[in-house]
């Protein structure tokens, strides 16, 4: 298809878009993809679709204004599509992953502006790189406690009656998975929160 | 009596969409629109996207975008356990709808 034909199909995407009602969310976007799909696919039959053929094509799929009218109008009647004024603003959800990412994370749940597949992203990837840290954490410090001890009770018995001078691995454990434990903690909400203004973005 | 036509349609035509993807399993936009397009229920085409981003949003459809090949990728629907119900709900009471009013004409037709 030339560059002119597709410019049609653009044009006419671009109408639509513009008369579309403001706070759609992710439903916007889709419904735009979806509606570029149907307009491909109903091209697809032809390899060289004539300007006459796209038009024709666009007629019969309706006016801009009144597909963008129709989306806002189904949109409505469901209440659950508007936010309602008590749902914080997103920039203020994303705020609160990020600083206190567990009442964040209870705010993202209940806002409309995000798909379950983003909420459930940021809510699943912090608490399984935590888990895998603390039990990772736990079981190497374990490990080197055990070790360290054991050779306590060998340096014991031949230093005898003097103090064990030994300095622990463990401590260089403990400080390692700190740092890490540390990392984690700021590096997932703010992941989380650059994810959702990424998401928010491209939905709206 | 057209614009009642129109009311009619625009009533029903929720369950048209949600009967044709139950009577295939799963279904897509282009698809959908074309055989509703065809029983003369869609009169245009744009409108039924609008239509089906509703019923997703009352939870009685469920999608999912796939790419088959080298195709367009397109937006897959299915019925919901909830637009399972909404479909059978309907057809019991269409069933219903449908017997009273052939009755009432039928006696209409007796009168004349």
């Amino acid at each position: 298809m030339s560059e002119v034909k597709r410019g049609i199909i653009e044009e006419y995407l671009q109408e639509v878009e513009t008369h579309l009602p403001p706070g759609t969310g992710p439903a916007k976007g889709e419904f735009l993809r979806e509606i570029r799909a149907h307009l491909e696919e109903a091209l697809a039959d032809s390899e060289c679709p004539t300007e006459a053929e796209i038009r024709n094509t666009l007629e019969r799929f309706g006016e801009p204004v009144e597909i963008a009218q129709s989306f806002a109008e189904e949109m409505q009647e469901d209440p659950r599509m508007k936010p309602p004024a008590s749902h914080p603003p997103s920039w203020l959800v994303i705020l609160l992953v990020v600083v206190l990412w567990p009442i964040g994370i209870i705010l993202t749940w209940l806002s409309p502006a995000w798909q379950r597949r983003d909420k459930i992203i940021v809510t699943v990837v912090p608490l399984i790189l935590l888990s895998v840290l603390l039990l990772g954490g736990t079981a190497t410090y374990h490990s080197y406690t055990v070790v360290s001890t054991d050779q306590v009770h060998e340096l014991e018995e031949v230093r005898h009656p003097g103090p064990p001078e030994v300095v622990s691995p463990a401590g260089s454990i403990v400080s390692f998975v700190a740092l890490v434990l540390m990392l984690v903690l700021i590096g997932s909400p703010l992941f989380c929160g650059i994810y959702l203004a990424i998401q928010r973005i491209e939905g709206q | 009596m057209t614009n009642m036509s129109s009311q009619m349609k625009k009533g029903i035509i929720e369950y048209c969409v949600l009967a044709v993807i139950a009577g295939r399993g799963y279904s897509y936009g282009y698809e959908i629109v074309r055989e509703l397009s065809e029983l003369g229920l869609a009169a245009q085409e744009g409108t039924m996207y609008p239509l089906l981003a509703r019923l997703k949003k009352e939870n009685l459809l469920e999608s999912t975008w796939r790419q088959e090949g080298a195709g367009t990728p397109r937006k897959y629907y299915r019925l919901t356990p909830r637009g399972q119900g909404e479909l059978c709900r309907f057809r019991a009471e269409w069933s219903d709808f449908c017997a009273a009013v052939n009755r009432v004409l039928r006696e209409a037709n007796q009168c004349e």
